[in-house]
């Protein structure tokens, strides 16, 4: 295998590196708060890039491979603080100032909810309705057979939707079914 | 059983994932200078490590020499407006075209200055003494001609033989040669002061022997 050795390869790596930050970043923005996510992207980089030799071929194995990367620096940020980057600061600082969004009650309710859930569950609502990834996919980047991920992304839907009812339902966010 | 409908939990769960603030340019190009920061700083650590073609190289630019960008086919869309560009004949009597663009640095007078060497320099006629030197030492490489095997046989490159890969190697590791000293003669030297930059490069080349 010649992964990572030639200077075309390094080119794809950065192209990789460089068109999955926004979805990096975007990850984190989802499940910590404040500008720490920018701290967290430069972390996945760093060890991304260290690593590099082992970035698969495949566009979408690559993103995987990135967000198992990320994965693992979050599952550390969340059992220690963040370590501030300096490499990080003008991105921090980008993302400090920048207007806050419209979050409106029924996302904070979801959100909430998903941050409620088992981490094992967790991660699989995250990898496939935010990040985009298959069932499969995310299965392949938390590390557990599909079959596995099957049964837990259903738990996980089944506890979603006995948590998110009352709120959902004052919502009125019911297919056709306002009252 | 669960209180909503399926469908309605995907609505919510959809609806939840997309309140991050949209991408602007300003948080593209931060994060772009981001990635190209934590590139220079692991290569700065793993110098050392970085094998024999690498090493050799200087790495300045990401030149397109990985014969893996050679394709017949149309530029990508930032080579439309590239930093610079030079061609070259293979042994086969292929010619190719090899554009640099995106560039990254630390130092924003490095851009300028790349813009400059590839306007006022011709870098190829400066590259040719050096061609034949770097492709003695890449076929004495064994990675080096082991990618240029996988490439033929995969059809990872659009460049029929060997000769012809290791040639587009050559000459983009000695016209990165050119650049480097061009650079210097700048007051730009990126080996000695670390100054870390990034660049793409893409070489597309004719079907075929004139």
């Amino acid at each position: 295998m010649s992964r990572g050795t030639g200077r075309g390869e390094a080119s794809r790596a950065l192209d990789c590196v460089a068109s999955c930050s926004p979805d990096l970043l975007a990850y984190f923005e989802r499940r910590i708060d404040g500008p720490e996510a920018a701290d967290l992207v430069s972390e996945t980089m760093l060890i991304a890039w260290r690593r590099i030799d082992d970035l698969p071929q495949d566009d979408t194995e690559a993103r995987m491979w990135l967000f198992g990367v990320a994965r693992r620096v979050l599952a550390n940020a969340q059992r220690a603080s963040v370590r501030r980057w300096k490499l990080a600061e003008r991105l921090r600082g980008h993302l400090a100032s920048r207007p806050t969004t419209h979050d409106d009650a029924q996302a904070i309710d979801v959100r909430d909810a998903v941050r409620r859930l088992p981490e094992d569950l967790r991660d699989l609502i995250g990898l496939v309705h935010w990040e985009g990834f298959t069932l499969a996919e995310a299965a392949g980047i938390v590390g557990i057979p599909a079959s596995t991920a099957r049964g837990r992304y259903q738990n996980a839907r089944r506890r979603l939707a006995d948590m998110l009812a009352p709120a959902l339902s004052d919502s009125g966010v019911r297919g056709g079914e306002d009252a | 059983m669960s209180g909503i409908e399926g469908d309605d939990l995907d609505r919510a769960l959809c609806s939840a994932g997309g309140l991050i603030a949209p991408r602007t340019p300003e948080l593209e190009h931060e994060l772009a200078t981001l990635s190209v920061a934590t590139r220079s700083r692991t290569r700065a650590r793993a110098r050392k490590r970085i094998g024999t073609i690498a090493a050799a190289g200087g790495l300045v630019l990401l030149l397109a020499g990985g014969a893996a960008a050679a394709a017949t086919g149309v530029w990508r869309p930032w080579a439309e407006t590239p930093d610079g560009s030079f061609t070259y004949v293979l042994p086969s009597g292929i010619e190719c075209e090899e554009r640099i663009g995106v560039v990254e640095a630390d130092d924003p007078d490095v851009r300028a200055a790349l813009q400059s060497i590839f306007q006022t320099v011709d870098v190829v006629a400066e590259a040719e003494p050096g061609v034949s030197s770097w492709e003695r030492r890449l076929r004495a490489d064994g990675g080096a001609l082991d990618i240029a095997r996988t490439w033929v046989e995969t059809g990872r490159t659009s460049l029929p033989t060997v000769d012809d890969v290791i040639a587009q190697m050559a000459y983009s590791r000695a016209v990165d040669e050119v650049i480097a000293r061009e650079l210097r003669e700048r007051g730009l030297d990126l080996d000695e002061s670390g100054i870390g930059m990034s660049s793409r490069g893409q070489a597309v080349c004719t079907e075929g022997a004139p």
